[in-house]
């Protein structure tokens, strides 16, 4: 069930329908469920996997938190994190470990018949793993009280606006709002409806447009000249922006209709001027969980200047493998970790200024920056989104042929207008939903090229509705 | 409350001027991002007492459409084609009819299938003994089926002598065949209607509202891509009952099994019409030569995949091979050569795509429609090759 198809309209209406006219505990209960049939519309069985982490980390939380006894305490937390990763791992990662093993003995002139599993991904395995794995640890370091309601912490893990693609939620930020009664106001419910009209904006008009050429020059980079593939990679990159982004829209939006408020996870990247600026703006829930989870657990940059590196490289590295089991992402985590530790060892954070310049000099030295890190990550990108390594070399040596580089296709125009204009206009007013504070005639004709717009792609692209990029991590 | 409905009442003006801008914009969007194929706008047809139709002879006008922008002259027979000279003794002619395919709807006539089959067939006929330049006319018209190509054959075979008949055959489509004796109604240019024998013609509506929709037709990408979606579209047509009304199931049809009656019926009425043709040849002592132009849906299995997805018809029922493999059949017992460009439009579609945004086929599907036709043509060793090649003069 897409958030772009009538089916999720359809289901979104029945939930506000019913929520509103249910007492408190019973709203939970009927999110809950509804979250499940939200989950299990994709393939019933997935939701047993969704049962099993609750019911762990449902009965390991309190566990913890009762024991004083240290190894028994990291027992349990090893327990869970076993559970957790080894559902991830298994369906996840399985395959791409056994074949990446069989690649290698075959190196060493073995030909061995390793066991490969025809295995489904259930949709946003990584999301919720991610989100209940940060109960148990925030449990175990004491940082939270474990829930003892089950209604709760299941809602917790399944709550269906987040469910598949993030925000990867925090226990302590989400089970407070689910343990207490919501309020529903008007303003909450209005930010919410405009939240969902960019969201959906950001992923019908803009990325779903993006979708068939970022398609068709990525199928075949041999044959494209230098222009296209330039054009294929900023299509990419904005693609897959308004893609995200779009979903975590539609999602903090409906949350608000209910009455919840969900962790921003983008706040102007392409305006980063640095790297390490772009991942405290891009997927910020996941750039937090790991540095809170991974890298602080690794030891950060308390243990000197070579394990710091050490530490953001390999917190990279991982964050380039949950993205998906391919060597591809590997190289794309690998990559930013590299960029990350570049950055850290020549430039000592620089360029990270947190108040935009003032000066003419400032302003050209921020926009080349910007322009910088948004190149490196457009690299990055090109082996993201390439089916395998072969393919995104062939795409980057094409960048050595000098041919017609501005040929840039006016979707990709649209887009990056479309985009840098939102996010110029989000950090001046500092809100997301700054199409709400616009002088009345404005917002009355803003509202409606927006909404204009999101008709005729939607329209446009009835035949072909495109999953979220996310929803395959 | 009364401020309140005063302060509605004031953005008004506010509101409706935002439509009309969100309406601009909406144009501005699809026109740029995501344009859609607007209808065609020629309007040179005239009415002709044999065929039914042809172009206004001497005319001059353009095709316009998604990817296309070509100009579209008529020569003084009423052919979109050179002015035909006297016919030579040392020229084979070749009568080409056909419908859009043939006459390379999107094309610039210098790579239109006629000079695309005319120059493939020179390039191998100049190599053998007693060769004869060949001449190919085309004869074909927008929306003609097989009945019109056998009134066009009627209609220029004594002024124009042709000794082969070449029919461009898009058996995916020749099903919709008209009846003997259809009359058709020319207003403004355009085809305006189809009535049977014994119908009487009907003056056409020119409303209003039909002016202001043909406007919009022809310049509103916004209306088309509207009209597509609401008009022609399969999920509103299954909620409200209308199955034929689905586009994708009239498209694929010919291509279902079992066999509809109606597509039954209509290629028997076309393959009744091609031996009729073929009688009225062999009274001249002209030949009859097919060339089966496939479709998109036959060479693409993605665009096929999609089509059967959108018309909930079950995979298993599809073949694509059923409406060249009835045509087969029927020439194998009327004695007609077929030549099937399939393969080799199929071959050149896979590695650069055959065909326009609206699945006529394009420069490149054309050509290699052409060099198929003509290899074949060669090897069946019918005029205009000889019987054996120029002896090599060394």
């Amino acid at each position: 069930m897409l958030f772009n198809s009538l089916t999720f309209l359809a289901f979104l209406c029945v939930v506000l329908v019913v929520y509103p006219r249910l007492r408190w505990r019973h709203q939970n209960l009927f999110l809950l469920i509804a979250s499940y049939y939200f989950y299990g519309s994709w393939d019933w069985r997935f939701t047993s996997l969704l049962a099993i982490s609750t019911i762990v980390d449902y009965y390991v939380g309190p566990a913890i938190h009762h024991t004083s006894d240290s190894r028994k305490r990291k027992l349990l937390l090893a327990i869970s994190v076993c559970v957790n990763l080894g559902i991830l791992g298994f369906f996840k990662y399985f395959n791409f470990f056994v074949e990446s093993l069989g690649s290698l003995l075959h190196g060493f002139g073995f030909a061995p018949h390793l066991p490969v599993l025809r295995i489904i991904l259930p949709v946003g395995i990584s999301f919720y793993t991610f989100q209940t794995m940060s109960y148990t640890i925030d449990v175990y370091r004491g940082r939270l009280e474990p829930t003892r309601n089950f209604i709760d912490f299941a809602l917790f893990v399944s709550f269906f606006p987040q469910l598949v693609a993030g925000p990867i939620e925090r226990a302590r930020v989400l089970l407070p709002q689910i343990a207490a009664p919501r309020v529903v106001t008007r303003t909450l419910v209005i930010s919410g409806l405009n939240l969902m009209l960019m969201g959906y904006l950001k992923k019908v008009a803009i990325a779903d447009t993006l979708a068939p050429l970022v398609d068709r020059i990525y199928s075949n980079p041999a044959g494209q000249d230098t222009g296209t593939l330039l054009t294929g990679a900023y299509a990419f990159a904005f693609q897959v922006y308004g893609d995200f982004s779009g979903y975590t829209d539609i999602a903090r939006g409906v949350s608000r209709l209910l009455g919840f408020e969900l962790l921003e996870n983008f706040d102007a990247p392409y305006l980063s001027r640095s790297i390490t600026e772009f991942w405290r703006r891009w997927h910020i829930s996941l750039s937090s969980w790991l540095r809170d989870y991974l890298y602080i657990s690794l030891g950060g940059s308390r243990k000197g200047e070579f394990r710091t590196y050490v530490n953001l490289f390999l917190t990279m590295l991982l964050a380039g493998l949950w993205h998906g089991a391919a060597w591809t992402f590997v190289v794309f985590g690998a990559l930013h970790g590299i960029y990350l530790t570049v950055e850290r060892i020549w430039l000592k954070n620089k360029l990270l200024e947190t108040d935009w310049p003032i000066s003419f000099r400032g302003w050209m030295r921020a926009v080349g920056s910007i322009l910088l890190t948004f190149h490196l990550h457009c690299v990055s990108l090109i082996i993201f989104r390439a089916p395998d390594l072969e393919s995104a070399w062939i795409y980057l040596k094409g960048f050595t042929r000098i041919e017609t580089p501005w040929n840039i296709a006016p979707p990709v125009i649209f887009a990056m207008m479309v985009l840098t204009v939102w996010d110029i206009m989000q950090i001046r007013t500092g809100n997301h939903t700054w199409l709400a504070v616009l002088p009345r005639p404005v917002k009355y004709v803003v509202f409606q090229v927006v909404l204009v717009t999101i008709l005729l792609a939607a329209v446009h692209h009835v035949n072909t509705v495109v999953p979220f990029i996310y929803f395959q991590f | 409350m009364n401020r309140s409905i005063t302060q509605r009442f004031r953005s008004l003006p506010w509101l409706i001027s935002g439509f009309v801008v969100a309406l601009l914009w909406g144009e501005l969007f699809t026109t740029i991002l995501l344009p859609q194929s607007l209808d065609i706008m020629l309007d040179n047809l005239q009415a002709d007492p044999v065929v039914g139709y042809i172009y206004e002879p001497h005319s001059s006008s353009a095709e316009r459409g998604r990817g296309y922008d070509v100009p579209f002259d008529v020569n003084s027979l009423g052919l979109r084609d050179r002015e035909i000279p006297v016919k030579q003794p040392d020229v084979y002619r070749v009568l080409l009819v056909g419908n859009s395919f043939s006459v390379s709807h999107g094309i610039a006539i210098e790579s239109s299938f006629s000079r695309a089959v005319e120059e493939a067939l020179n390039e191998r006929a100049s190599e053998f003994l007693g060769y004869r330049r060949v001449e190919v006319i085309n004869a074909a018209n927008a929306a003609y089926t097989a009945n019109n190509y056998r009134l066009a054959y009627e209609r220029w075979a004594e002024q124009l002598d042709p000794e082969a008949i070449l029919v461009g055959f898009v058996a995916g489509r020749e099903h919709n065949c008209d009846p003997a004796g259809t009359q058709y109604v020319v207003q403004d240019g355009r085809l305006a209607g189809r009535f049977r024998a014994g119908e009487k013609p009907r003056p056409i509506s020119k409303s209003p509202i039909w002016k202001v929709r043909k406007f919009l037709a022809q310049n509103s990408h916004t209306y088309v891509l509207l009209r597509n979606y609401f008009y022609y579209n399969e999920t509103i047509d299954r909620l409200v009952g209308k199955k034929d009304g689905n586009e994708s199931v009239k498209y694929l049809r010919p291509y279902q099994q079992p066999l509809s009656p109606g597509v039954a019926a209509g290629w028997e009425l076309a393959f009744s019409q091609l031996g009729e043709m073929q009688k009225s040849a062999q009274d001249l002592g002209d030949r009859v030569l097919i060339a089966a132009i496939p479709e998109i849906t036959q060479v693409d299995p993605d665009y096929r995949a999609d089509l059967v997805r959108r018309s909930g018809a079950d995979p298993a029922t599809v073949d694509k091979d059923q409406p060249f493999r009835m045509l087969q059949e029927f020439c194998a017992g009327a004695g007609i050569q077929v030549f099937e460009l399939d393969d080799a439009v199929a071959e050149v579609h896979r590695k650069k795509g055959a065909y326009l945004l609206d699945n006529h086929w394009n420069e490149l599907g054309i050509r290699a429609g052409a060099n198929s036709l003509a290899q074949q043509w060669m090897k069946s060793g019918l005029p205009p090759f000889g019987t054996s090649p120029t002896p090599d003069p060394k």
